[in-house]
């Protein structure tokens, strides 16, 4: 376990923080805003991510057909000599 | 400031703490109560101003923010503030050397160092703070730098008013006890 440092000198009586509730409801509706987008933007991220991975695995999932382009027919073809 | 004299201020409590589930606006009274201790028992842990307001603005948006999970169990809305804030010092001081100001003001009377010794005092102090436990530290804390009466101590700390004061006159006796162990040899 860390050590404290103990520091020994006079506190002031008056010490004390800037408590205006005004600034601290602003300050805390932005966060939560900010927040919110953040959590938002992840949600956005994950889902796109998602979607890319099924795609990719639907994709490698598919039967190979034989390559027919390369076959060529002579079906209907008549050899006039 | 967060001073209790009656069981009734936890009744007014408990119903700003309902308030505040519904609106921001209901956390006001919440806020000012406790604003100014919860800063100072901040302070205390960070020697900075700048830091300790930081801090404490985290500590009330948290708990702002998980009121709707809190639930009254007869204790203090203060105690729960507490715990947020020591959370939030022990973030900050993660990778650091966590640090305690001792107001030698408050507390080198009750532990009988005299005024004459000022240049021992720090040493003393810091030696005998040293032995105590974090629960320990909160207890002279909340006694004298806070300067609550026993009977606010004993709705604070969920204790009756006389074990409130055992406890504090054994605290003081170990504390004296240390001192005149270690410097009454040399």
């Amino acid at each position: 376990m860390r050590k404290t440092d103990f520091r020994v000198k006079r506190t002031e009586k008056s010490i004390r923080g800037n408590s205006d509730f005004g600034r601290f409801k602003s300050h805390y509706e932005q966060r939560r805003k900010r927040e919110a987008r953040s959590k938002l933007m992840i949600m956005a991220i994950g889902i796109i991510l998602l979607t890319v991975l099924i795609l990719f695995f639907a994709q490698a999932r598919q039967p190979q057909t034989a390559n027919p382009t390369n076959e060529l027919k002579f079906e209907n073809v008549e050899l006039k000599l | 400031m967060g001073e209790y004299d009656t069981h009734t201020d936890l009744e007014e409590e408990k119903v700003w703490i309902a308030a505040s589930k519904l609106d921001i606006g209901g956390f006001e009274p919440l806020y000012k109560h406790y604003y100014d201790e919860i800063y100072r028992f901040i302070y205390r842990r960070t020697d900075s101003q700048v830091l300790a307001e930081d801090l404490c603005a985290n500590t009330f948006y948290k708990a702002l923010r998980n009121i709707s999970k809190y639930e009254f169990r007869g204790k203090p809305f203060g105690h729960w503030l507490y715990r947020i804030a020591g959370n939030e010092v022990n973030r900050h001081y993660r990778k650091r050397r966590p640090l305690f100001i001792i107001d030698h003001q408050k507390v080198s009377e009750p532990l009988g160092i005299e005024r004459s010794e000022t240049h021992d005092i720090e040493k003393k102090l810091r030696f005998v703070f040293t032995q105590l436990s974090e629960t320990d530290i909160w207890f002279i804390e909340l006694k004298y730098f806070e300067g609550l009466t026993f009977k606010e101590l004993s709705i604070r700390l969920d204790q009756g008013e006389s074990a409130v004061k055992m406890r504090h006159y054994r605290l003081l006796d170990k504390m004296k006890t240390l001192l005149q162990e270690r410097y009454e040899e040399d």
